[in-house]
């Protein structure tokens, strides 16, 4: 367990750092995330996209997520998993009595699996996967995530920066906000990449794009996945805070659009 | 009740009880039908206490008896913060101009449900009307709330309170690109015109129907009512007593020095009939009332609950309000009131040969709001070219320091509008922002 003291420390050291940092300039760049916000991204860009209640209704969202759809690069695979123990969105059944299991959502970049209730998995045909959930018992189980990750892929940190000649490191994240396609999160930390090294710390990074596009666009996964359990939990549906954890290992994503002064 | 608060006073210096009631019935209609209607009803009730100087504070939303929330509030006053103020003795309002705020429509308290389905049906048939791809969210609620408030000290309030709103989202989903329009309506009293909204919505679709390139640079934007608060959020955010106490904001040796633009003049008021912010008194017993907060760019007053500007040795000006039965009072806005200015929007259009017209975003409040930073994703604008709009913008960013900006204001709209009942705001036209867009 690390200790809160350490924390704290790490914490007084950023603050200090970002006195430092310049405002980052605005503009397209290769981008890597760390696990945090990958983590983030594929919970909020992605994982509310898979979940059935936008879509069974709604011929056109339907069509854009349909099963089979080539969503990212074969190195991607993406996992719904509420069976995990001891996670924040673990449980052994959902709010309908279904056993939770491992989702893949995403399986070597096809896109594989959505989120179900009992509803939604019987108008569209398939299995309900143990994402109905409820905050408590004044509100209705609605499809929610559970556990939500990015797998490993192969790609030591070090070899994700390297070619990079000019980009930007993002570590962390205070909020995040999408509309279904389209995604922004804060980064709570930036740095420069310089000639495939991180340099300068840069503030105020604010990344942006259309979530398709940008799954297509992650050109590396690291191999470093880890599950994030802080935050303030997952709102839908006024149905706020409902526990739900995240993770990713560093992805490598090229073309994002960085606001900037 | 009164003899309860008595025996309070035995355990504790003061008490203070405040209780609500609600009942929100929200008809919601998914991708063009109607999906569900919910009734849901909540009731609770908070107790404050003074006790050996300091605050202590219990609620429940059960059936908990007055006992144990007693006992809870004074357990908790051991480790409270120092009480800087009294609660409040008789409660009258005693501004003259202003006695009674009309917040309570019985119209709108007896409103159907069958009522409720035809509005959220006539606005979905409008809409696909105009076009018959269009997915159409809806939600057309009313709620109606009851507050009881009484003290140790004989101060006693209570009201109730009715509330309205229709909300529309609309979605054109082409291949990859989906374009959202958000709009909603609110109001104390059953008179909002369902027809406004859609008209907007339309005149939006109509606008955003073709995609058309950006290039990055400086230019001039114009932000609509709905998407001001991206150049506001941050002052009204450093104006609260609370930051000014804890000199977190650079606002606090600031007041009455020139820092915006002439054109900016903001103020928070209560008193408005049937904005979703009012109310006779706020929720620790103070009149409402209209406080200036910026006038002509330079600020006048800061917002304060009775424990902030006890400490900060000045009177609370009415805006201590609990975000729920279980928090205390805070320095919070009932209403946000900015003045309007001399242009149309539609003659800020003219006025710019290459800009862009900012209407929702993306991440408000992701900024750095202390130092005034912010950078959001343009969810929804339109591109200027010649004194016309000519489509809709894409993967676009803005950036800047709200605190900087609202230094230079080009013009500000004259028509300001309500947004989410209980800000109101004219169209914004700075001549000069950071526009960052895809290559």
């Amino acid at each position: 367990m690390e200790r809160i003291s350490d924390k704290a420390q790490r914490a007084a050291s950023r603050a200090v750092n970002l006195l430092k940092a310049q405002p980052v300039e605005g503009g397209e760049y290769t981008v890597i995330l760390d696990q945090t916000l990958g983590g983030v991204f594929i919970h909020e860009a992605f994982g509310h996209l898979s979940e059935a209640d936008f879509l069974y209704e709604d011929e056109r969202m339907s069509d854009l997520m349909k099963l089979g759809k080539k969503f990212g690069s074969p190195q991607l695979n993406v996992v719904d998993d509420g069976s995990i123990p001891d996670l924040l969105g673990s449980a052994k059944y959902d709010d309908e009595g279904v056993r939770t299991k491992k989702n893949y959502l995403i399986k070597e970049g096809i896109l594989t699996g959505r989120l179900h209730s009992r509803e939604t998995a019987v108008k569209m045909g398939e299995e309900p996967t143990g994402n109905a959930r409820a905050l408590n018992y004044r509100f209705k189980p609605i499809v929610r995530m559970t556990n939500t990750y990015v797998e490993n892929g192969n790609t030591p940190f070090e070899d994700l920066l390297s070619g990079i000649k000019k980009g930007i490191y993002a570590r962390d994240c205070y909020g995040g906000m999408t509309t279904f396609e389209m995604f922004t999160f804060s980064a709570g930390e930036g740095f420069m990449i310089r000639d495939g090294k991180i340099a300068e710390p840069v503030k105020d990074v604010v990344l942006s794009g259309n979530l398709f596009t940008t799954l297509l666009n992650i050109e590396g996964v690291g191999n470093d996945l880890k599950m994030i359990e802080s935050g303030g939990g997952c709102g839908k549906a006024g149905q706020n805070p409902l526990p739900v954890s995240f993770g990713s290992p560093h992805l490598r994503i090229k073309k994002v659009v960085v606001g900037g002064r | 009740m009164e003899k309860l608060l008595r025996q309070a006073c035995k355990e504790a210096d003061s008490a203070e009880l405040f209780k609500a009631k609600s009942k929100t019935i929200p008809v919601n209609f998914e991708v063009n039908r109607l999906k569900s209607i919910d009734i849901s009803e909540s009731e609770g009730k908070a107790l404050r206490v003074i006790n050996k100087g300091r605050i202590g504070f219990s609620s429940s939303t059960g059936k908990d008896g007055f006992n144990l929330m007693l006992e809870k509030a004074v357990a908790t006053s051991e480790f409270g913060s120092t009480a800087s103020f009294d609660f409040p003795g008789e409660m009258k309002r005693e501004n003259k101009k202003k006695k009674n705020i009309a917040i309570y429509d019985e119209k709108a308290a007896d409103k159907s449900i069958e009522e409720m389905v035809k509005i959220g049906e006539g606005i979905i048939e409008r809409m696909k009307d105009f076009n018959r791809k269009l997915r159409c969210d809806v939600t057309i609620l009313k709620d109606y709330s009851e507050i009881e408030y009484l003290n140790s000290r004989g101060g006693n309030f209570s009201y109730h309170k009715t509330t309205i709103a229709y909300s529309v989202m609309a979605q054109q989903t082409e291949d990859q690109d989906m374009l959202m329009i958000y709009s909603s309506l609110e109001s104390g009293k059953d008179n909002l015109d369902a027809k406004e909204l859609t008209s907007e919505i339309i005149e939006n679709l109509e606008w955003g129907e073709k995609i058309v390139p950006v290039e990055s640079g400086k230019m001039p934007v114009i932000f609509t009512p709905k998407a001001a608060l991206v150049l506001i959020l941050s002052i009204i955010s450093g104006l609260n007593g609370k930051m000014i106490l804890k000199k977190i904001f650079p606002f606090t040796s600031q007041k009455n020095k020139k820092l915006w633009s002439d054109l900016l003049t903001f103020y928070s008021d209560g008193t408005i009939d049937f904005a979703l912010g009012s109310a006779p008194f706020d929720d620790e017993g103070i009149e409402m009332k209209r406080v200036p907060l910026v006038e002509k760019g330079e600020i006048k007053n800061f917002y304060y609950d009775l424990q902030t500007a006890g400490m900060a040795g000045v009177e609370s000006t009415g805006n201590g309000l609990r975000a729920g039965i279980q928090s205390e009072p805070v320095p919070g806005i009932s209403n946000l009131i900015m003045e309007e200015g001399k242009v149309s929007f539609k003659e800020m259009i003219k006025d710019i040969p290459e800009g862009i017209v900012i209407d929702q975003v993306l991440g408000l409040g992701q900024g750095n709001i202390i130092s005034g930073a912010f950078s959001n994703n343009v969810q929804l604008g339109y591109k200027i070219e010649k004194g016309k709009i000519v489509g809709r913008v894409k993967d676009v960013m803005i950036a800047g320091n709200a605190i900087e900006e609202l230094k230079n204001i080009a013009a500000l709209g004259n028509k300001a509008k309500w947004v989410e009942g209980k800000y109101k705001f004219p169209h914004i036209y700075l001549k000069s922002l950071s526009v960052s867009a895809k290559k």
